[in-house]
């Protein structure tokens, strides 16, 4: 006959075996006296070990009888101020939440658009900030080009006015003269 | 508003710790410090921290002590208890070690006891006779049964003992044992074998019988299925 192992015979003694093992157990143990006679010294032994009574004096246990009172004076508050929501009648509450509703979104609207306000406000600024950058470096790139225009037009009109000196000396065949004052170039 | 504040305010008051597990309290007694938590932990914990101080020391004023101590040290290395962890097996763990702290202690300097106030006694102490109640010599018997399996339980070696206290008076799975003690499960079940074997030999001469009385006894709350 093949015996269930000593672990197995103390999970079945404390019931920590599954159903299946422990009805298998329970017949091994009806044609097995040897494992009976282990199972019953284990179990009068354990009933022997029962013997032994620890008692948590109350002074231990204080804390744990303030509780339930604790907990009755709660239930008691609880009960009151529900007894208190009922008594008021439904109609009243609705309008009374209503109110408190309405109030708080007319706060935080308040809030929200003083902030869009300040908030528009100071993108325009910086908007007109950044035009008028714009423009005056607009116009110091006009100066600047008509200047350099100016100076273009002052070297064309003296290039011109030699290259026609010259060729009327050309065209006369004669030593040319010297440039007048007049016509040499700044 | 008002309202909806109140009913969270009482829904937090009457779920508050009722419902939480043992860990969740740990984390949040850990993470916040929230003193109630540790109030919790503590009502549902001192009473079988106490017992396994009496069972493994023998001594119920050094027990209480010894429970004092655990909770200290939960207070203090609280923000040391690991998430995915076990709350009770790490309460069980430190409890332990300071008993075995206790005895060794004591195996160094042996102390006498100047007097004792054990509930052995307490319960030998005969008191007037009721109608209903135990005898003065069903008293005494019960006394003396306890006095017994208290000194076999004492005697046994203190590995043998936490197995012993953890299983079947506090009635942990033989698994739950194994991971408080970090010690593996076939260890764990062959001391208790042994520890049983060697409490029938010291308490086979008491013979107690399984009597209605007797079955009366037994502590519902910390089952044992034996």
């Amino acid at each position: 006959m093949k015996h269930p192992t000593q672990d197995q015979w103390l999970d079945f003694a404390y019931g920590e075996l599954a159903e299946p093992q422990r009805l298998d157990l329970e017949a091994h143990l009806a044609v097995c006296p040897d494992c009976a006679r282990q199972l019953n010294e284990w179990r009068r032994t354990g009933q022997q070990l029962n013997a032994w009574r620890v008692d948590v004096s109350p002074t231990r246990e204080v804390n744990a009888r303030r509780w339930p009172w604790a907990a009755a004076a709660a239930i008691a508050l609880l009960l009151g101020v529900t007894a208190g929501r009922w008594s008021i009648n439904p109609a009243d509450l609705r309008g009374q939440i209503a109110t408190e509703l309405r109030a708080e979104f007319d706060q935080k609207l308040n809030v929200t658009t003083a902030q869009w306000l300040l908030a528009r406000q100071q993108d325009q600024q910086v908007t007109l900030d950044l035009l008028k950058q714009v423009e005056a470096r607009r116009v110091a790139e006009d100066t600047s080009l008509r200047k350099s225009l100016e100076t273009v037009a002052v070297l064309t009109q003296s290039g011109f006015q030699q290259a026609n000196y010259q060729m009327r000396s050309l065209a006369s065949r004669a030593e040319p003269a010297a440039v007048p004052a007049a016509y040499r170039p700044n | 508003m008002q309202a909806d504040n109140m009913a969270r305010f009482f829904q937090h008051l009457f779920n508050r710790g009722t419902k939480l597990t043992d860990e969740q309290l740990m984390w949040r007694f850990a993470g916040t410090g929230d003193g109630e938590a540790f109030r919790l932990l503590h009502e549902r914990w001192h009473a079988p921290i106490f017992r396994l101080c009496v069972r493994m020391t023998g001594d119920e004023h050094r027990a209480e002590d010894l429970r004092q101590e655990t909770f200290a040290r939960v207070f203090r290395f609280g923000r040391e208890f690991e998430n995915g962890r076990k709350f009770s097996t790490w309460l069980w763990r430190i409890a332990l070690n300071l008993c075995h702290d206790e005895l060794r202690r004591r195996q160094r300097r042996p102390e006498l006891a100047l007097a004792t106030t054990d509930s052995a006694e307490d319960s030998v102490r005969v008191e007037e006779p009721m109608c209903d109640g135990p005898s003065p010599a069903q008293q005494l018997e019960t006394g003396e049964r306890h006095a017994a399996v208290r000194t076999a339980l004492l005697e046994l070696p203190e590995h043998y003992r936490s197995v012993v206290v953890l299983r079947h008076y506090e009635n942990l799975k033989f698994a739950e044992i194994a991971e408080a003690l970090a010690i593996p499960e076939g260890t764990v079940k062959s001391r208790m074998a042994e520890a049983l074997k060697q409490l029938n030999t010291r308490l086979a001469p008491l013979e107690l019988p399984a009597t209605a009385t007797q079955r009366k006894l037994l502590p519902t709350s910390q089952a044992a299925c034996l």
